[in-house]
């Protein structure tokens, strides 16, 4: 299938359009339940960190997905300043509710559910990769 | 996202009933509200049934209910959550803060000990 891209500003706002642009893939390639649940996810968080700590409405965002019905990529080019989501450290393992930080997870939640996650910097852009199957 | 919650009669507990996408904009929906109801009541059970969709944004919302029930000596148990909510949560590592079930006597009652 030839790739999809959507082109839109790092605004927390616009997250439902990021969902709406992975929905409709899915549903062309009918994955099942699993894979795109896993696709959304590592979507919204790869989006939502870049408007919260990535320079938010000013950078501009393309996300493309490629792919078939068994393997897929999801790639992200960002405009903002250089961030390796590869190289985050993990939130440490809280044992009591009055230890835990509230937030956090993201990063580690696409980690995660991507099968493979690689980062790049190049002509001035962020480009993280995450394939699936 | 929608919420509701009712008393159940014979424990006395809070059932807290969420609906839909628990993303960035559900989240923002819900947090007044579920933190308000949160706050001021120790025993809280929480039917996520209806969540078939969460991502990080909707587990610090529930990070953040727990805290504020725990921080009054009060427990807060999660009822059927749907499988892929469940392995956000274990894939997270923040199970042993937000203890889940799929029955809910075993809900109310470890939330009423």
């Amino acid at each position: 299938m030839t790739p999809r891209a959507l082109r839109l500003p790092a605004d927390l706002t616009r997250a439902a359009e990021v969902a709406a642009f992975i929905e409709a893939a899915c549903a062309a390639w009918g994955l099942d339940a699993r894979r795109a649940y896993a696709l959304q996810l590592c979507a919204e968080e790869i989006f939502v960190n870049l408007a919260l700590h990535g320079g938010g409405e000013a950078v501009q965002v393309e996300v493309t997905l490629a792919g078939d019905a068994t393997t897929q990529r999801l790639i992200f080019t960002d405009s903002g300043p250089a961030f390796d989501p590869t190289a985050t450290p993990l939130p440490p393992e809280t044992p009591s509710l009055e230890d835990a930080t509230v937030g956090g997870r993201g990063l580690l939640l696409a980690r995660r559910f991507s099968t493979e996650m690689t980062y790049m910097r190049q002509d001035g852009l962020n480009r993280l990769e995450m394939w699936f199957g | 996202m929608d919420i509701r919650f009712e008393t159940l009669p014979a424990s006395g507990v809070t059932l807290i009933t969420l609906t839909g996408r628990m993303d960035v904009a559900g989240a923002a929906d819900i947090d007044v509200r579920f933190s308000a109801l949160t706050s001021g009541n120790r025993a809280v059970v929480v039917d996520m049934v209806g969540v078939e969709f969460m991502a990080s944004m909707g587990l610090r919302t529930l990070i953040m209910a727990a805290k504020s029930v725990a921080s009054k000596r009060g427990k807060m148990v999660l009822y059927r959550p749907a499988t892929m909510v469940r392995e956000v949560i274990v894939t997270s590592g923040v199970e042993n803060l937000l203890p889940m079930t799929d029955d809910l006597a075993d809900a109310e009652a470890r939330v009423s000990a």
